[in-house]
């Protein structure tokens, strides 16, 4: 299923994975989440327009100021920043496509349908309305009952599954697929930020997921994490905030990008100290992710941990000045051109000095002391997060030529721009004259009623101020003229150099930057050339590492790219109908437990969410495997820049990406129980399970990771039957593995009096612990089971024998699932 | 294998920092004891807190010279006590916990302003001035009604506070006999 229908058919843009369309429809899905969160944001002006005015309820206005939040962060301000990012990154780096574009695809639909989960969260008996931190205790089902907020859980928990896809996509295909001669250093701005984005999303997400997990845990299975009184409620703001503030700079950092193409596009002038900022982008990448405390100054953390948080806070905005003073110079130093997308982007950038300036004053404790909780801070970070997305505005304005291959309305765009900066400034620079308005209530000092009501029309005016926008865009795609490949004069970047819209495979020839300018190179693009045609370019024109010998390791490598596949949207529909199921599976199964197993009794008060939650888990399998059983060939690019992992192939750099962004989601459950136990008092608690079961265990997965090795050996040395026999072993391990857990569980549950809730011996939280953290292990193992199974059937089909490489794969995984079991067994079992 | 001298010195700056990091995290565990909850500010059983001598019956007692000790339970969806009765010109420490869900407990037009998690007891000293009265308002999301959650302080003068003081001896009563 490999031919892509045209564009004018529905069915196109469900089966495509090609980033330029991917892209496309992530811009259209983020602006329509604008268009829900700014509803919601008029809902909350609205409720302001008098102190304690009653036009929502009061639990309606939560709900409407949690949601504003969660889809303007997560389903608005990222998305459209990546609708970017994947149209635009593999043009700008000259590559044909992202490494894995059926991945794409997937983390495209991850994203739309977890946004449709969390408008149904709604009709589940009202949606979260904790505000968008959903601190604990607040978070677990006994203060926030409905069917709704775990729904709304399990749509963030199912967006961050697909965000976390197109992290390892984009890792991998920055790092794997940049065109020939182009260094890292070499890349354009955008993408640079793009890199940076996405490394901190590999960490920041992954400890996102790991606590929606264990929310979601609390929620649905019953454990007692978050209203743990050992620490729990401290124990998320660590986890969520260790995630929430990286997540600033990851939403402001694609529009940071758009902004330095844009500053450099209208001023005719390369930016000023280019090396600087991309060091100042690095650093800050890093730093983000030791700053997270300054959300939480007003908790009991020690004095001295707040004070170092308080110097990196600071600290922080030491690189941001290098940036603003860059963009200030290159303007200076340029000549600008006052077109449209460079308005949004200089506009953004008035925004964010407003907003950085202001946010300092917050990283201070004392004075945090005196704002937290006030308007203050409300208008900081719309400033800073909004002031951001204005650049991804400018953005939209500066590609659309390119995306459409129309030319919008320049005088439409510019009187965007007047009235949204207008409405922009009145709403939120009239939030700091009222700053000392409480937020999170909808009382305040009348005196600040007129500022409010200000504000109000502001918003309004900035909401209308998007039709314009909307209205530009639909009639120039209908009726505009024809866009030239490059309709800005001063361009740097490659996606100016191909058609507007640029074809389907990007490019005409090779891209190659090998001479230090973009050239396209013809003969190493024709499949039907034997293998001299690559290889001699590549010793006339550049020196080593450029992988040619990768082309013989690729048995299809003269085969044509793939671009449709309708496996991705039908797993992450699968996906979302089991998401939806499990909302409300726990509300409509009652299981009376026995002192047997045999005792247990399960009673259905109502099959609806069970049903879907099965159907969705058979879905998912299903549409898994034929996933994997798909002829679907993306080909990597034969000659690339892959520093710093030239001797790494593509799939395993994604297997490496992947699984350290595991490596954190088991780090925070461990971090979960270390803090936890902790505050309970270390030497209080004692292993509850006998170290005899564990310790078998040990050896049995440990031995399993030798098999598994054998079983590649023999898949190389071409020999089915010793693939069979070691890939099965394998299986049996793990099985092995599983019985004697059950049978653990078994014993402490009926024989001890061990439950997810229950305690003998003492803490009721360590018995949660002890069952979630080596549950989500045993989860592992069973995903490792289904996966080992696949290659097994296939083997015995005599699969692998040309290309071993799936097995290294899992392989990879199946090692890490033994490694996490060598720290779990000394936390769980000696100590 | 061809590396960027630029994309060196990102690499040696990148591994730096975070070499720096790890160091100077088990240097502050390891070294000083720096530990993530104050030793000061004791954590409390929010499932408990009736057995607990300072919240069992949340008051306002005399420690010393002018100085005084506000326990203040945070509830959904109000404070206790409520008003909170103050001396005038005098120093008063809050200790505030919650018996549910997170608060915040703000003095209003003040920089009085902490959050109240369930198993910690926050505290903050503040010097009471002239004779006036404050607001006290919740600033996290606790539940259906949190818009509606307030409470207040009522600073009076020393005299007026000594008399109304029964209230309090009779909670140094009850403390004494368990």
């Amino acid at each position: 299923m490999s031919e892509l229908p045209p564009k004018t058919s529905l069915r196109r843009w469900f089966v495509t994975t090609n980033h330029k369309d991917v892209g496309i429809l992530y811009t259209i899905t983020a602006l329509f989440f604008l268009i829900m969160g700014g509803m919601l944001a008029l809902l909350i002006r609205f409720q302001l327009w008098e102190p304690g005015a009653q036009f929502l309820s009061e639990i309606a206005y939560n709900e409407a100021v949690t949601t504003h939040g969660l889809v303007m962060v997560f389903w608005f301000l990222s998305p459209f920043g990546f609708g970017f990012a994947n149209y635009f990154v593999p043009l700008q780096i000259g590559a044909d496509d992202l490494a894995f574009p059926r991945l794409n695809a997937l983390s495209y639909w991850m994203y739309a349908l977890s946004g449709i989960l969390l408008g149904i969260s709604y009709f589940q008996g009202g949606t979260l309305s904790t505000g968008w931190t959903m601190y604990a205790p607040l978070n677990v089902p006994m203060y926030t009952p409905s069917l709704g907020s775990t729904g709304a859980i399990l749509a963030l928990a199912m967006f961050v599954i697909g965000i976390t896809a197109s992290t390892i996509n984009f890792l991998t295909t920055i790092h794997h697929s940049r065109a020939e001669g182009m260094g890292l250093m070499d890349m354009p701005l955008f993408t640079w930020s793009i890199l940076a984005t996405v490394y901190m999303m590999l960490f920041a997400f992954a400890a996102l997921l790991a606590v929606a997990l264990i929310l979601l845990s609390d929620r649905i299975l019953g454990s007692i994490y978050f209203s743990a009184t050992e620490g729990g409620a401290l124990l998320w703001g660590h986890l969520f905030w260790f995630f929430g503030h990286p997540e600033v700079y990851i939403v402001f950092f694609p529009a940071l990008g758009v902004m330095l193409e844009l500053f450099q596009s209208f001023s005719g002038n390369r930016l000023v100290g280019r090396k600087w900022v991309i060091i100042a982008i690095c650093l800050i990448s890093i730093q983000s992710f030791l700053v997270w405390t300054h959300h939480m100054f007003l908790t009991t953390i020690n004095l001295e941990v707040k004070t170092l948080m308080m110097a990196t806070s600071i600290g922080i905005s030491l690189p941001f000045d290098l940036v603003v003073f860059s963009l200030i110079y290159t303007l200076i130093k340029g000549r600008i051109k006052f077109t449209t997308p460079f308005l949004f982007a200089f506009g953004a950038l008035l925004l964010f000095i407003v907003g950085g300036i202001t946010g300092v004053f917050l990283g201070a404790i004392v004075l945090d002391y005196e704002f937290r909780g006030t308007y203050w801070v409300v208008a900081h970070f719309h400033y800073v997060m909004f002031g951001g997305a204005t650049a991804l505005f400018g953005g939209i304005y500066y590609w659309f030529p390119k995306m459409s291959g129309k030319m919008y309305d320049e005088f439409l765009g510019k009187v965007h721009f007047v009235i949204f900066f207008i409405g922009f400034n009145a709403v939120y620079f009239s939030m700091f004259l009222a700053w000392e308005t409480p937020r999170r209530v909808f009382e305040y000092d009348p005196a600040f009623q007129p500022m409010h009501q200000f504000g109000t029309i502001g918003a309004v005016v900035l909401g209308l101020s998007f039709f314009i926008m909307f209205y530009n865009f639909a009639k120039s795609y209908v009726s505009g003229p024809d866009a030239p490949d490059n309709p800005w004069e001063y361009t740097r970047t490659a996606e100016w150099a191909v058609s507007s819209p640029p074809p389907l495979e990007n490019w005409g020839g090779r891209p190659s930057y090998a001479s230090g300018k973009l050239e396209f190179v013809s003969e190493a693009l024709t499949p039907s050339d034997d293998h001299d045609g690559p290889a001699a370019a590549t010793d006339g024109g550049h020196g080593e590492g450029h992988g040619d010998d990768h082309i013989e390791s690729y048995p299809y490598w003269d085969k044509h790219a793939s671009h449709a596949s309708i496996w991705p949207f039908a797993l992450s529909l699968a996906t979302g109908i089991f998401f939806f199921g499990l909302s409300g599976v726990s509300s409509s199964i009652d299981i009376t437990t026995a002192d047997t197993l045999f005792g247990t009794g399960i009673t259905v008060s109502n099959p609806v969410y069970p049903v879907f939650t099965a159907l969705g888990l058979l879905g998912i399998i299903w549409t898994a495997v034929k996933w994997g059983l798909e002829d679907f060939y993306a080909p990597p690019m034969e000659i690339a820049e892959r520093w710093p992992f030239e001797g790494v192939e593509k799939v395993k750099l994604g297997m490496w990406f992947f699984l350290a962004s595991d490596v954190i989601v088991f780090g925070a459950f461990i971090s979960a129980a270390v803090f936890i136990r902790v505050a309970a008092g270390w030497y209080t608690w004692e292993p509850l399970t006998d170290s005899l079961p564990g310790l078998i265990n040990t050896f049995v997965l440990l031995t399993s990771s030798f098999t598994v090795i054998l079983a590649l050996v023999y898949a190389r040395r071409k020999s089915r039957k010793g693939l069979i026999a070691y890939l099965s072993a394998t299986i049996l391990l793990g099985l092995t593995f599983l019985s004697i857990k059950m049978w653990e569980w078994h014993h402490e549950i009926y024989d001890v009096g061990v439950t997810l809730t229950q305690n003998s011996h003492g803490d009721p939280v360590q018995a949660t612990i002890y069952y979630v953290t080596t549950g989500l292990h045993g989860l592992h193992v069973v995903i490792g089971l289904l996966i080992a199974g696949f290659l097994l059937v296939r083997a015995w089909n005599g699969a692998y024998q040309e290309d071993p490489r799936p097995v290294e794969y899992f392989g990879l995984y199946w090692h890490f699932v033994d490694i996490v079991w060598v720290i779990l067994f000394p936390l769980f079992y000696l100590f | 294998m061809h590396v960027h001298s630029y994309e060196k010195i990102w690499l040696a700056l990148g591994l730096g920092l975070i070499l720096l990091l790890i160091g100077s995290v088990t240097y502050g565990a390891v070294g000083p004891g720096v530990s993530m909850v104050a030793a000061d500010q004791p954590t409390v059983d929010p499932t408990a807190l009736d057995e607990d001598d300072r919240f069992a019956e949340p008051r306002v007692e005399q420690v010393g010279e002018n100085e005084y000790e506000a326990y203040v339970v945070a509830f959904q969806f109000g404070f206790e006590p409520d008003p909170i009765v103050l001396p005038a010109n005098s120093t008063v420490t809050f200790m505030v916990t919650s018996r549910d869900v997170t608060h915040g407990f703000e003095v209003v037009g003040t920089n009085a302003n902490t959050m109240v998690i369930p198993g910690e007891v926050s505290t903050l000293t503040v010097e009471t001035g002239g004779p006036t009265e404050y607001g006290v308002i919740c600033n996290e999301y606790c539940g259906a009604a949190h818009h509606g959650m307030e409470g207040s302080i009522e600073v009076v003068p020393q005299e007026e506070f000594e008399e109304s003081a029964g209230g309090s001896s009779d909670g140094d009563g009850s403390g004494g006999d368990q």
